[in-house]
């Protein structure tokens, strides 16, 4: 690694200050579980890091009205341990759940996993699925932008110079609604993701009235797949329509490179994710 | 640039004046000279780096040193009671679940945090708390066999409790 600066500020106030006055080459420093593979094979040029992991603001997860406010710091070990989330988001768990091993996920955090923004980050599709939002602080301000339109692509986000990530937005399904994870990896655990789907449906009478449908992983940048959603709204959702709303979700994809694993192999699992996110959302909403 | 800081480790207070870009890692092996804590793949993937930092398994090699300041560290060395090996550690010996080594330390850590939280861990739960080390001769089962003895002899510890000193 080459030299950088360090610094730890206390407050919000603090830290977006730092960042300014630091300019291009201060980067926050969460936990660390990327940004020291990018600082270790010299591909990020930070002058220095911020190390934002003493700001109270940036923690806790909590329910306000709608939606559940988890704090940029979170850990993926806090939110899969976390009983709220259990109870109202339960898919963000089953995401956690497949990032990585327990000394990773007991360092990274779901802001890390955001800012990050790894084509295979695995918290990134059902948050955009659910329609999650992330909060952003700097020192002229607050602002809120969907995550769907905060990740512009492979390691991109929208984020402007001495702004921090404070906190995600995401709103609870309603009763008759359910978001559901799939992803496929070449290993059980440790593997990051070579392909993922998340499948956001609501239900009135048996029928779907919404439907979002979210891949990652096989392109650089998280896609909406609106015409596989279109396909399940205003049907009753089968075996059989699932499967041809996941053939639906892979035409016209343009698939990242990865070195393990063939653009077809990837593409099929594509597919079958598609489906088995469905097909768990629907059993979800249904239940 | 160089940071002072104060971690404690194995229980012990130290003092040190360090590159911020020196990982906790290097700081354990270089500066205190404490070489349980292997070095492996340095990225985050292997596990032989694994250090408990206030008791919570993590990578040495994806924390850096400046990050502890204030905070304690129990490294394999700190395992041991004088002569007398952590329950997981004889475990580890008695059932043969050790071979080159080099991923033993970070087993044994995890092994041990698992249980300081789980006592009665099912082989499921052994698995994935050790998922993210590797080992490349013994094989998980004896390894996984050993956590589990580990347990049992704590339950033991238990019932014959007041008993202290080693087995053999």
């Amino acid at each position: 690694m080459r030299d950088f600066e360090y610094c730890r500020p206390q407050s919000l106030k603090e830290a977006v200050t730092v960042l300014a006055e630091k300019g291009k080459g201060a980067y926050p420093l969460a936990g660390g579980t990327d940004i020291l593979i990018e600082l270790k094979r010299r591909r990020l040029p930070a002058s220095c890091l911020v190390d934002i992991k003493a700001i109270p603001e940036l923690r806790g997860i909590e329910r306000e009205g709608d939606a559940l406010r988890i704090g940029a710091l979170t850990t993926h070990s806090e939110l899969l341990g976390s009983s709220l989330i259990q109870e109202t988001v339960p898919v963000i768990a089953h995401a956690a759940r497949q990032m990585a091993f327990p000394e990773i996920r007991n360092r990274g955090t779901i802001g890390g996993n955001i800012c990050n923004a790894y084509p295979a980050a695995d918290l990134v599709p059902p948050l955009i699925a659910l329609g999650s939002s992330v909060l952003l602080a700097s020192a002229s301000g607050q602002r809120e932008v969907g995550v769907a339109e905060f990740v512009l692509g492979s390691r991109q986000i929208a984020i402007l110079p001495g702004e921090v990530l404070v906190a995600v937005k995401v709103p609870v399904p309603v009763s008759n609604a359910a978001c559901a994870y799939a992803r496929a990896s070449t290993r059980k655990t440790g593997g990051i993701a070579a392909t993922s789907a998340a499948a956001y449906l609501s239900a009135d009478g048996g029928v779907c009235r919404q439907a979002r449908i979210v891949l990652g992983a096989i392109e650089a940048k998280p896609r909406f797949v609106a015409e596989a959603a279109g396909y399940l709204e205003g049907t009753s959702i089968s075996e059989d329509v699932a499967k041809a709303a996941a053939k639906m979700s892979v035409s016209g994809l343009s698939p990242i490179v990865d070195p393990r694993l063939s653009v077809q192999y990837r593409s099929y699992m594509t597919e079958l994710m598609v489906r088995q996110a469905v097909l768990e959302a629907w059993a979800e909403v249904n239940r | 640039m160089r940071y002072e800081i104060t971690v404690k480790v194995n229980g012990e207070d130290y003092e040190a004046y360090i590159p911020a870009r020196r990982t906790l890692l290097d700081f354990l092996r270089d500066d205190l000279g404490l070489r349980g804590t292997k070095k492996g793949c340095d990225e985050g993937d292997c596990g032989s780096c694994v250090v408990l930092l206030d008791g919570t398994p993590v990578n040495s090699c994806m924390v850096l040193a400046v990050e502890v300041n204030g905070r304690e560290v129990t490294t394999i060395e700190g395992l041991a009671k004088g002569d007398e090996l952590h329950l997981v550690q004889r475990a580890f010996v008695e059932q043969g679940a050790i071979q080159c080594g080099y991923c033993t330390p970070g087993m044994v850590l995890a092994g041990k945090a698992l249980l300081d939280v789980n006592p009665h861990p099912t082989t499921t739960e052994i698995k994935e708390a050790i998922s993210g080390h590797l080992c490349r001769c013994t094989g998980y089962g004896a390894i996984v066999e050993a956590i589990q003895a580990a347990a049992e002899s704590m339950d033991g510890g238990q019932r014959a409790s007041g008993k202290t000193g080693r087995s053999d």
